[in-house]
């Protein structure tokens, strides 16, 4: 019996196993500093926004401790905001850990997005980089490297039909533009984009929580928080359904304020949620007919 | 106000941090053929509107009067600055600069 020397290679790396490995290697590390690279910009944004979340969670009352444990813990920012302005006004747990699962369902999304590109790697390394996985590294790796394959674009598989062959390159229609090989390395050029993106955050936050620990309580920085949310809110009414899902929402909210246990913002996220989701679909319907 | 970090909090951060791991893998360790249902992608795009002016705006109305004050019209006020400044810059530091600095202005000056 021949002895075929990949057979040790688990299915992770299906393409690259026939090659040099140190040359696969270098592949890797030069994908992996594209990335560190890339996300210079990205990351250097991310400075005060890092810093002002700690500062926050310091002036809303939140041991450093704590805030640093959560800012590992979650690594979402705006969750993380979000727990902190709830946990003040003595909301029980399931509210809290239910807001931020839907402040941060976004993620699934990316998720999706993003699936494609790591389908040859292993289930440990699949949770390893999902972690990682943030606003920035998604966008960096969807618009660097974008998938022509309609079915894997941005919002995922609604209509792929499944690549059960990890040998069959992730983008055929790529194949022309850049050598084969190159594509199997998506998972180091996000490990790099993540390794430099992940200590910064969690270095910021620390300095910002240091700093907030130093700051008076006369200068109300915890006011940062809805500021935040405000910034992040205003520019994304985009529509009309956008704005009767604030409006109703906001008022649900001030009229369940007397509902025990913060049930309020449950409330006011489900009918939300639910007039945004039907207004929308009724107007695809109706563009639909009209068409 | 305090958030002290004992067991209950602690546990309130690991399980957050579950839930949103669980979103962030969901279709990376799914298998390939799992779809984005419809009414997902629908709802998505209206969380950020509903649930982040629910959280606001209790934190920004009621925050005093829970805490033995009156009606926080500051907060209020300079909440209504940032908005403005929110919604033509667009920018969350504009925001937070034109926020910040209206309640320190009128905590500085109590013109009311």
């Amino acid at each position: 019996m021949p002895i075929v020397p990949n057979t040790d290679i688990p299915a992770t790396r299906p393409v690259t196993s026939s090659q040099d490995p140190n040359q696969v290697l270098r592949m890797r590390r030069s994908a992996f500093i594209r990335g560190f690279k890339d996300s210079t910009p990205a990351v250097f944004g991310l400075i005060p926004f890092g810093m002002i979340t700690g500062a926050a969670a310091t002036a809303a009352g939140m041991e450093p401790w704590l805030a640093m444990g959560m800012s590992i813990i979650v690594y979402a920012g705006a969750s993380q905001l979000a727990a902190i302005s709830l946990l003040t006004q003595h909301a029980p747990a399931f509210v809290v850990v239910a807001t931020v699962l839907v402040v941060n369902l976004r993620f699934m999304m990316y998720s999706a997005a993003v699936a494609p590109y790591f389908r040859h790697l292993s289930t440990r390394k699949k949770w390893l980089l999902s972690y990682f996985l943030v606003d920035h590294n998604f966008a960096m790796l969807t618009s660097r490297y974008p998938l022509d394959h309609q079915s894997a674009g941005a919002v995922a598989n609604t209509d792929s039909d499944p690549d059960p062959d990890p040998d069959i390159a992730i983008d055929p229609a790529a194949k022309n533009r850049q050598p084969h090989n190159a594509k199997q390395h998506h998972d180091a050029y996000f490990l790099g984009i993540s390794c430099f993106l992940w200590p910064m955050w969690q270095l910021t936050i620390a300095f910002g929580i240091f700093a907030g620990t130093l700051i008076p309580a006369q200068w109300s920085l915890d006011f940062a928080i809805p500021l935040i949310f405000l910034a992040l809110v205003l520019p994304a009414l985009q529509s009309r359904a956008h704005w009767l899902t604030a409006i109703v929402a906001s008022t649900a909210t001030v009229f369940t304020q007397d509902l025990p246990m913060k049930l309020g913002l449950i409330v006011a996220a489900i009918v939300g949620v639910s007039l945004g989701a039907w207004l929308d679909d009724r107007a695809t319907k109706k563009t639909a007919v009209s068409i | 106000m305090a958030i002290n970090s004992d067991f209950y909090t602690w546990s309130i951060v690991c399980a957050a941090g579950a839930v949103t791991l669980l979103a962030r893998a969901s279709f990376i360790v799914l298998p390939p053929e799992t779809r984005v249902p419809a009414w997902l992608q629908r709802s998505l795009k209206f969380v950020a509107v509903a649930v982040l002016p629910a959280i606001v705006l209790p934190d920004v109305l009621f925050r005093d009067v829970q805490l033995g004050h009156s009606f926080n019209s500051y907060r209020v006020i300079a909440a209504l600055v940032a908005m403005l400044v929110a919604w033509k810059t667009r920018s969350i530091f504009a925001t937070l600069g034109a926020g910040m600095t209206a309640l320190w202005l009128m905590q500085y000056f109590r013109p009311f």
